[in-house]
């Protein structure tokens, strides 16, 4: 198998356990790491491809994710350390306050 | 198989592993060295694939920032010492079928594409100069919204985070 | 609405005159809180202008017949509800004396309400009442009638409620209105049943009419009445009602509102049956029998006069339910006039003893004529008025009180006939009546001017403006008013004329003489004081009240026994059979039936649990199914 597939298939790895993370944690920063990880396996995808071509465009389109990766790190940290201030608990599935209550 | 490619299965195999820490672990503070070590690796890919200044961002923002950030977020809203770090799974089958079947889903696409090979003598000279003209001249434009992106976040997550009432409530 | 509109200058001023009072009304709420001293001058010039165009309204009636002068309102059907005017020598006369009472009301609040907080809203419902009640007396529609019937029963709930942070006065004005709407539901199926006998609800077409129903609506009309005109049973709300400022009863619960029950009952007098009519008659003499008993035992200065209003009115409603209408009608101008005269004495006299009360920070209850006496060199203005007044309203020869109490005596001795029947117990209690209201009208004047005074208190005369209401009042009491022609309304006396009978002779002397005897007993009884332990139990005080609630529970009482043993019985019966028979059904059901139902019910709750385990307020669950649509969405695509 050729390094650049491997290459491929290890962002698609990488993108997939994200995912699979933000869907099974339930810890809202086990969810914040899962979209790190995603977005990483995006920038990964985008530097490849940026290397079958001749040009910069796909690093540089990954140097402006990682500046709205880190936009987004701040802001769901300060959330989540906003709704731990409110309710005890980073886990969102036990914020319930506009559902019925059983 | 060139010293490079052994320190790029090197990589390939740490962040897969580093990946495996952070979903089979179920403690959160290890979760988040498990991203550090698989951002470091990916920073070492980066650099291989002759994306230096990329590699380097990576790091300083990555491992140095966001990282830092996250595990002060853990530290806040975790008690640090007993099993408050630990946190529990669910919708495990379901998530496992759906992330398996888009991962199936995009190798094949992958599979059946074909992809030329790495270029590594890419005919670019002074490639992290060329990064900053690039910057500087073709995304003037993007890279001043970033900015001003950066800026709002900042102010934004200053005040979301901040315990003054006052600002709260307005 | 294509009918033309008839533009006389009657149709004109009869306009103004009800659209006056309303302008008052609507500019005494405007008035800012800040200016409340203009409400009572704006709303007393508004209520003189009300006066003076029902006086030439009447001069016009003089020169011109007048027509209904209606408009069509609009039509259901084939049916056609018209409204507009219906001026006949009742209802100008009527105006008149509305707009009279409520002009001296006016004047006379004027003083009394003097230090009141809410002068608006006081002179701007006194104007919103005198607007309703000119509509109701000159509407030509039972319907429209109705409409202002419901505004002055909404209007005299405000007044009596006027001062509402009292208790009493809260609840009293509650129990007015409640019991008024009792009747007025009944006034309501009333209406109904003429409008289904004859489509049509006007009152000169009333006479037309011929059906079996009309003795039950007469006495259901009679029953809207009843409550209006605090007749028995539901007259324990008009006492009550003495909660509100005084000039308040003498405008509403002595001259106009509850005489426009009497009033009512001579416009749609073509309705009653004689039947219905031996209903009114019995209600009437029940009614002024125990009104006159009740203001015997009564100690407050309101109250008796309530009780006596009460009693007046029964007499009125006799008097039209055996005949003797106009002599009814005279008498109820006449009753407003003394009545008003009397309870503005009255409010005299409470406002002086308030002011002395002030002065020297006694707290006895002024309106108790137990503590009262002695008024007569104090208040001596209050005392004429008073007194002629109150001559008045013992029928004392020389007063108005006098003419229309003969008409109906001998209107009722003429109905009554010379042999022995059901009707000499009527004519009994109209006897009864004229022996009783000197009696207790004597005690009251006794005791509050004429008797050694019991209290230190030196109340002093009321001023000019409370005056001259009760001067004018006790003027229009007198019979030489309306006897003679050198007065400038010589059309008023030349209607009034017109009504006046040559009463009997003989029934004349023996009301008079028996008039003389009962004042002369009074003198005898009352000389000492209080002195007759008969005539001072104080569980007569509220026997009305007693008599009523015992018979409705004795009543209440038998119904439920009768629910228990037939209505029951019958009810169970029924209900075995049913039960029976839905055994039969509910085996059917639950063998054929209920194994479809479950079948469906079950796969619908197992549809219902998926859907909602995909909704489950998870955000990771709602990822996680938004993720599959985009695994099928590139699948998609792809292939």
């Amino acid at each position: 198998m050729a390094k650049i597939d491997l290459l491929f298939y290890l962002g698609t790895f990488l993108f997939c356990s994200g995912l699979l993370i933000v869907f099974t944690k339930k810890n809202a920063i086990m969810v914040l790491l899962g979209i790190e990880l995603m977005l990483n396996a995006a920038n990964l995808n985008l530097v490849l491809f940026n290397s079958q071509k001749t040009g910069l465009d796909g690093q540089l389109f990954a140097l402006f994710v990682i500046i709205v990766a880190v936009c987004e790190a701040a802001v769901g940290i300060a959330i989540i350390l906003k709704t731990y201030h409110y309710y005890h608990t980073s886990v969102p599935d036990q914020i319930s306050e506009l559902k019925e209550k059983p | 198989m060139t010293l490079e490619d052994i320190i790029l299965y090197l990589f390939m195999g740490s962040s897969v592993a580093a990946v495996l820490v952070m979903i089979l672990n179920r403690n959160i503070f290890y979760a988040a060295l498990g991203l550090l070590v698989c951002l470091i690796s990916l920073s070492g890919i980066f650099a291989l694939l002759q994306a230096e200044f990329l590699a380097v961002t990576q790091l300083l923002i990555y491992a140095g920032g966001v990282l830092i950030l996250i595990i002060f977020g853990i530290m806040l809203t975790n008690r640090i010492s007993g099993k408050s770090l630990q946190t529990d799974s669910h919708n495990v089958f379901i998530g496992i079928v759906f992330s398996a079947g888009f991962f199936g889903v995009i190798s094949f696409s992958f599979y059946n594409t074909e992809l030329s090979p790495v270029e590594n003598n890419l005919n670019i000279v002074n490639h992290m100069g060329t990064v900053g003209t690039e910057l500087m001249s073709t995304y003037a434009a993007p890279f001043e919204v970033s900015g001003i992106l950066l800026l709002v976040c900042l102010i934004g997550a200053a005040l979301t985070a901040s315990s003054f009432k006052k600002n709260l409530n307005g | 609405m294509t009918a033309s509109v008839d533009l006389s200058p009657a149709f004109l001023l009869a306009l103004t005159l009800l659209s006056l009072p309303l302008v008052s009304a609507g500019v005494s709420f405007l008035i800012n809180e800040k200016f409340s001293w203009l409400a009572p001058i704006t709303s007393s010039l508004f209520m003189l202008a009300t006066f003076i165009v029902s006086i030439f309204l009447f001069v016009v009636s003089e020169t011109e017949l007048l027509p209904a002068l209606t408009v069509d309102w609009f039509t259901i059907d084939d049916k056609t509800i018209r409204v507009g005017f219906l001026l006949d020598d009742h209802s100008l006369i009527m105006t008149l004396v509305v707009s009279i009472v409520s002009l001296l009301v006016h004047l006379f609040s004027i003083g009394y309400m003097a230090e009141d907080k809410n002068l608006v809203r006081y002179f701007g419902m006194l104007g919103f009442f005198t607007f309703a009640m000119l509509g109701l007396v000159m509407s030509s529609n039972l319907l429209v009638l109705f409409f202002f019937w419901e505004l002055v029963g909404f209007s005299s709930y405000r007044l009596i409620g006027h001062w509402h942070e009292k208790r009493t006065a809260a609840s009293a004005s509650t129990k007015a209105f409640l019991i008024n709407k009792t009747g007025d539901l009944s006034f309501l199926m009333g209406l109904m049943m003429l409008w289904s006998a004859s489509g049509n609800l006007d009152i000169l077409s009333l006479s037309q009419l011929s059906s079996p129903w009309l003795s039950t609506a007469g006495v259901c009309l009679f029953i809207g009445i009843m409550a209006k005109s605090a007749q028995f049973p539901l007259f324990n709300w008009l006492p009550d009602a003495m909660e509100g400022p005084t000039p308040v009863s003498a405008l509403i619960h002595a001259a106009t509102m509850v005489a426009a029950g009497v009033f009512l009952l001579i416009r749609i007098e073509p309705v009653f049956t004689t039947e219905s009519l031996i209903f009114v008659s019995v209600i009437g003499a029940i009614t002024a029998v125990l009104g006159a008993i009740g203001a015997l035992f009564q100690f407050d200065l309101k109250r008796i006069l309530a009780y006596s209003t009460i009693s007046q009115l029964g007499f009125m409603v006799m008097a039209i339910g055996v005949g003797a209408t106009e002599g009814g009608f005279l008498h109820l101008l006449h009753h407003a006039f003394f009545k008003a005269g009397l309870f503005l004495g009255a409010g005299s006299i409470i406002h002086a003893m308030h002011q002395a009360q002030h002065h020297d920070q006694n707290s006895i209850d002024v309106q108790d004529i137990r503590n009262l006496g002695g008024l007569r060199k104090k208040l001596p203005i209050t005392f004429f008025g008073f007194i002629v007044c109150g001559a008045a309203l013992a029928g004392l020869p020389l007063t108005s009180g006098f003419v229309s109490k003969e008409m109906i005596l001998s209107g009722m001795s003429e109905w009554a006939g010379s042999a022995f029947s059901w009707k000499w117990f009527i004519l009994l209690a109209a006897w009864s009546v004229t022996v009783l209201t000197p009696f207790y009208i004597f005690r009251l004047v006794w005791f509050t001017f004429l008797y050694k005074p019991m209290t230190e208190l030196k109340p002093v005369e009321v001023p000019v403006i409370m005056r001259i209401p009760v001067v004018a009042l006790a003027i229009g009491s007198v019979t030489f008013l309306f006897a003679s022609n050198s007065w400038a309304l010589t059309s008023v006396v030349g209607k009034l004329s017109s009504f006046t009978q040559h009463a009997d002779g003989i029934i004349t002397f023996v009301s008079i003489s028996l008039i003389i005897l009962s004042l002369t007993a009074g003198y005898f009884i009352y000389r000492r004081g209080q002195a007759y332990p008969l005539l001072d139990l104080q569980i007569y005080l509220d026997w009305s009240n007693m008599v009523v609630v015992k018979f409705t529970l004795l009543l209440s009482t038998i119904t439920s026994k009768l629910d228990t043993k037939w209505v029951d019985g019958f009810v169970h019966g029924v209900s075995y059979v049913g039960v029976t028979l839905a055994y039969v059904t509910g085996w059917s059901d639950r063998k054929l039936l209920d194994g479809l139902i479950n079948g469906t019910a079950s796969t619908a709750k197992g549809l219902g649990s998926l859907t909602r385990s995909i909704a489950n307020g998870k955000i990771q669950s709602y990822l996680l199914w938004a993720m599959s649509g985009l695994i099928i969405f590139i699948l998609w695509i792809l292939y």
